[in-house]
């Protein structure tokens, strides 16, 4: 083991976080959506964050930085608390996700992603979510 | 005998221990299938026959019987030797129950076991536990054998009394008597300090330590002269003491005036409880609920009287208290069952009692009860090793009967609070506003949470609503009072006047009788919200403001009029009626929002007016937050306030926008999203409505464009939203071809397409797809909460 002092915040030793802006044109009147990948730290498993909202037009970086998650851990971290939108493509995403990692989903609790997609996908029978307020 | 009936088999118990009710029925609460002895009904002859001479005899005695040497003790003995033991000690073997003095007795009662002869002991030192700390004590006692039926010996029968006070009353004596003997022979100074130390030193059981001092000629100093017992230079051992000294180590000043010094130990301990009192009473008052409180208190205790836990447990229904603690316990994990188990026993018992008994890995524990219904107790623990002395008990039951006091006025003002606030909170009115509807309310007097301003909604027949403010004469209860009453009869009159100009001369007939009520100011309407009219009439009251969706504002000045109970006998209210276009704002206060002292009250309007019209296209409650924010004056409101704020449905919404665009769907949702909160949609089911038309504009953006010749003109997507006071509805249409929705509506394989459809018969209330030739329309709708 090479001697390093251990932080005491892992989260400062992490490499630096790629962030994807996503969308070409910022829509109007809605947040600019954007995906961060935070590689695993020694306490955090690799971490998605996502933040806006997330449509059609964007969902294919979600789906490519889950992926970059799932290829680096297997277990993985969706961080939706910040996304403002989302639908089915959203869901269909994190199915893809969970068959290649075990999948936590963070959501906030008056946040889009309710109660109903998750039991009416069935997701919430294979990630295990997690609601923040 | 009166044994035999209780050795036939069958429980027997009582019977066996027949001879005390008091150790008998412990002795019956043992769970004796568990030791060697087996049940009592089990018993032979002779072990019941020596358990009952032992329960009837006054003599203090203990017995053990069988391989384990299984303990019994009777009354006496429980009172002079046995001490916190009992009654855990019954049943136990004899080497666990007196496992401190066991290499004292064992060897004796091998001994008896092993010859069948007596044994006799005369005023044998023994450091018993039996308070929580080691004690110097003295008994006389002879084992005696016990045999059993076949003639073997199996136990042994202990007679004992107990000699300490003789003994420790002898020894001082002695010390007493051979310090004055020899009186005749003249010593020298040193020779007399040389002697009376020799003596003293002789009993270092009572004399753990000595210091004699002599006095200089002038009396100012004292100087020590002779020691017993302690090491030079000690703290407690100053070389000299000064009788001019405010805070001497001894009390030499009075030793000077002739007086003997007396132990102070006591009156400074009843001067440090009365401080630990006096904090504890400051850090109680400073807490807030009961549940703040017990946890208080339990650090409280925990610090006065230097226990490593203190827990607190409340029974509300059946036998698995609340408990709180200091330090607090980690989440999930309860009290010991030891501890729990003192609580209980403690929490029946009467007031300012305290129980002492043993906790887990040789701790102590102290428990007291918190009231007279047995539905509270607390307990502290203390480690291995320390003692639990008389003054740490009492400190508790003082600590202890002061919070049972605070805790019973904290439970009665918790009721009378709660009383309080029921019946306010039936006064004020509605707190489930119907779908359009936002109130805020802010009484001038603190703790009261009702004032004499009112606001009402009332269903009325023929979807109309009822809608009311109103402001009685006064501030704080005599004025609550008086709303209340009115509020009851505007409800009333409403119901069955056929418009607000009636409904408003019926208040003033009541108000008329009721002392406080005359001169109140009510605005009073009826409000249609499918014709889109606003009827009212006007007592006194500050005009609404109306804003329009466009953010130009009105006030409703027509139909004005005196306040209750104020008009001459010829006067009669009039009514207007007022136009409500889509979208548009009605918000209804009391002046003490607008009211400031070196303004004029159309100031105050109007700069509410320009306030609201700001976010006329805003949820209306935020729209109420905004107002209440912008209109509060620095120093807070003077006045009651009250605010009643309604959105009529907005025009409907249409959005068009070409499918190739990738900023199309975006575009949608920010429209959608801003007409949602205009038309006073919550955030729950605006989320919902989003989710759906963003499934059902996905579906068109991603299939309108499939097997469409290249020069074909480009697709459109339309998406259409009204509104009612009841119903959202949403229709998504585009001009190219569908894939055909799934037959079935069961669960898509995970991961595969088709949730979208699904999602919006989940989130909607009814949802239509109809695919043409020309294009694609799903018509969907959403019910509001009422």
């Amino acid at each position: 083991m090479i001697s390093d002092a251990s932080p005491a915040d892992p989260a400062r030793h992490r490499p630096a976080s790629s962030s994807v802006p996503a969308g070409s044109s910022a829509p109007v009147g809605s947040p600019q959506a954007r995906f961060e990948f935070l590689p695993a730290g020694e306490r955090e498993p690799a971490t998605v964050r996502a933040v806006g909202d997330i449509d059609l037009t964007n969902v294919g970086q979600f789906q490519a930085a889950l992926d970059q998650a799932a290829a680096t851990s297997s277990a993985i971290t969706a961080d939706l608390t910040a996304v403002t939108y989302c639908d089915s493509a959203t869901i269909r995403a994190l199915f893809i996700a969970a068959r290649r990692a075990r999948l936590t989903i963070g959501v906030a609790a008056a946040g889009p992603i309710n109660e109903v997609l998750l039991r009416v996908s069935g997701l919430d029978q294979i990630a295990t979510v997690v609601t923040l307020d | 005998m009166a044994l035999a009936a209780d050795a036939e088999p069958g429980p027997g118990a009582a019977g066996t221990f027949a001879a005390d009710a008091e150790v008998g029925r412990d002795l019956a609460a043992v769970d004796w299938a568990a030791t060697p002895l087996g049940r009592p009904g089990s018993w032979p002859q002779s072990l019941q026959t020596a358990v009952d001479i032992l329960l009837s005899s006054r003599f203090s005695m203990w017995m053990a019987w069988g391989p384990e040497l299984t303990f019994f003790c009777n009354a006496a003995y429980r009172r002079h030797t046995l001490g916190r033991k009992y009654p855990w000690a019954l049943g136990r073997p004899a080497s666990e129950v007196w496992a401190e003095i066991w290499d004292d007795i064992g060897p004796r009662i091998d001994t008896v076991l092993a010859t069948g002869k007596a044994t006799w002991d005369e005023a044998l030192l023994l450091f018993l536990e039996r308070s929580g700390y080691p004690e110097e004590s003295y008994h006389t006692f002879s084992y005696s054998p016990l045999r059993d039926d076949a003639g073997a010996v199996v136990g042994m029968l202990c007679v004992v009394s107990e000699d300490t006070e003789r003994v420790i009353g002898e020894r001082r004596m002695a010390t007493l008597r051979d310090l004055g003997s020899d009186p005749s022979v003249v010593r020298t100074e040193a020779e007399t300090l040389e002697f009376a130390g020799r003596q003293l030193d002789r009993n270092r059981q009572d004399l753990p330590f000595t210091l004699t001092y002599l006095f200089d000629h002038d009396r100012a100093i004292a100087r020590l002269a002779g020691s017993t017992g302690i090491a030079a230079g000690h703290p407690a051992a100053p070389a000299m003491l000064a009788a001019g000294d405010p805070d001497p180590v001894w009390p030499v000043a009075v030793l000077l005036r002739g007086e003997s010094a007396r132990d102070v130990t006591a009156e400074r301990l009843a001067a440090q409880r009365e401080s630990t009192l006096a904090g504890f009473a400051a850090a109680l008052a400073a807490a807030g609920e009961i549940s703040e409180m017990l946890t208080t208190a339990a650090r409280e205790i925990a610090a006065a009287v230097h226990a490593s836990q203190v827990t607190a447990a409340l029974w509300s229904s059946g036998d698995n208290p609340a408990s709180t603690g200091w330090p607090r316990p980690a989440p999930g994990q309860g009290a010991s069952a030891a501890v729990l188990g003192a609580l209980d026993v403690v929490r029946h018992q009467p007031a300012a009692s305290v129980v002492v008994r043993p906790g887990d890995q040789g701790s102590s524990l102290l428990a007291a009860p918190l009231d007279g219904t047995g539905s509270s107790a607390i307990a502290a623990e203390f480690p291995a090793g320390r003692p639990v002395g008389a003054e740490v008990r009492d400190l508790f039951s003082v600590l202890t009967s002061h919070l049972a006091q605070v805790l019973a006025k904290a439970r009665d003002y918790e009721q009378a609070r709660a009383v309080a606030l029921t019946l306010q909170h039936a006064i004020l009115g509605p707190t489930e506003l119907p779908h359009g509807f936002a109130a805020r309310y802010t009484p001038a007097v603190p703790p009261l949470e009702v004032g004499g301003d009112w606001y009402d909604v009332i269903p009325l027949p023929g979807q109309r609503t009822g809608v009311v403010a109103g402001d009685c004469v006064g501030r704080g209860l005599p004025a609550a009072a008086v709303m209340g009453q009115l509020r009851s009869a505007s409800q009333a009159v409403l119901l069955r006047a056929p418009g607000p100009a009636e409904a408003l001369a019926d208040l003033d007939t009541f108000a008329s009788r009721i002392p406080g009520a005359e001169c109140t100011t009510v605005f009073c309407a009826i409000l249609d919200p499918a014709a889109g009219t606003l009827t009212y009439s006007c007592a006194g009251h500050p005009p609404p403001i109306l804003v329009t969706a466009g953010a130009d504002y009105r006030l409703l000045e027509a139909a004005r009029s005196l306040p209750l109970a104020m008009l001459p006998a010829d006067w009669r209210r009039s009514q207007a009626t007022a136009v409500l276009p889509p979208g548009a704002t009605l918000m209804l206060y009391t002046d003490g929002l607008v009211e400031r002292r070196n303004q004029s009250l159309d100031k105050g309007i109007d700069a509410e007016a320009v306030t609201m019209a700001e976010y006329a296209q805003d949820h209306p409650d935020d729209v109420a937050d905004h107002v209440m924010s912008a209109m509060t004056p620095a120093v807070g409101y003077e006045d009651d306030v009250a605010v009643l704020i309604y959105r009529h449905p907005p025009a409907p919404l249409t959005v068009q926008v070409p499918a190739d665009d990738p900023s199309s769907l975006a575009l949608l949702r920010a429209r959608l999203r801003r007409w949602l909160s205009a038309a006073a949609i919550g955030s729950r089911e605006a989320t919902d409505i989003m989710i759906a038309a963003g499934e059902a504009s996905g579906n068109a953006f991603e299939h309108a464009t499939a097997g469409r010749p290249a020069d074909a003109a480009p697709v459109q997507i339309t998406l259409t939203a009204c509104a009612t006071h009841t119903m959202v509805q949403l229709t998504v249409a585009d001009t190219g071809s569908w894939q055909p929705p799934p037959a079935d509506r069961e669960q898509p394989a995970p991961g595969t397409r088709g949730h979208g459809v699904i999602f919006m018969h989940a989130l909607m209330n009814d949802v239509t797809i109809d695919p043409s030739a020309h294009g694609t329309t799903v018509t969907m709708t959403k019910d509001l909460k009422p």
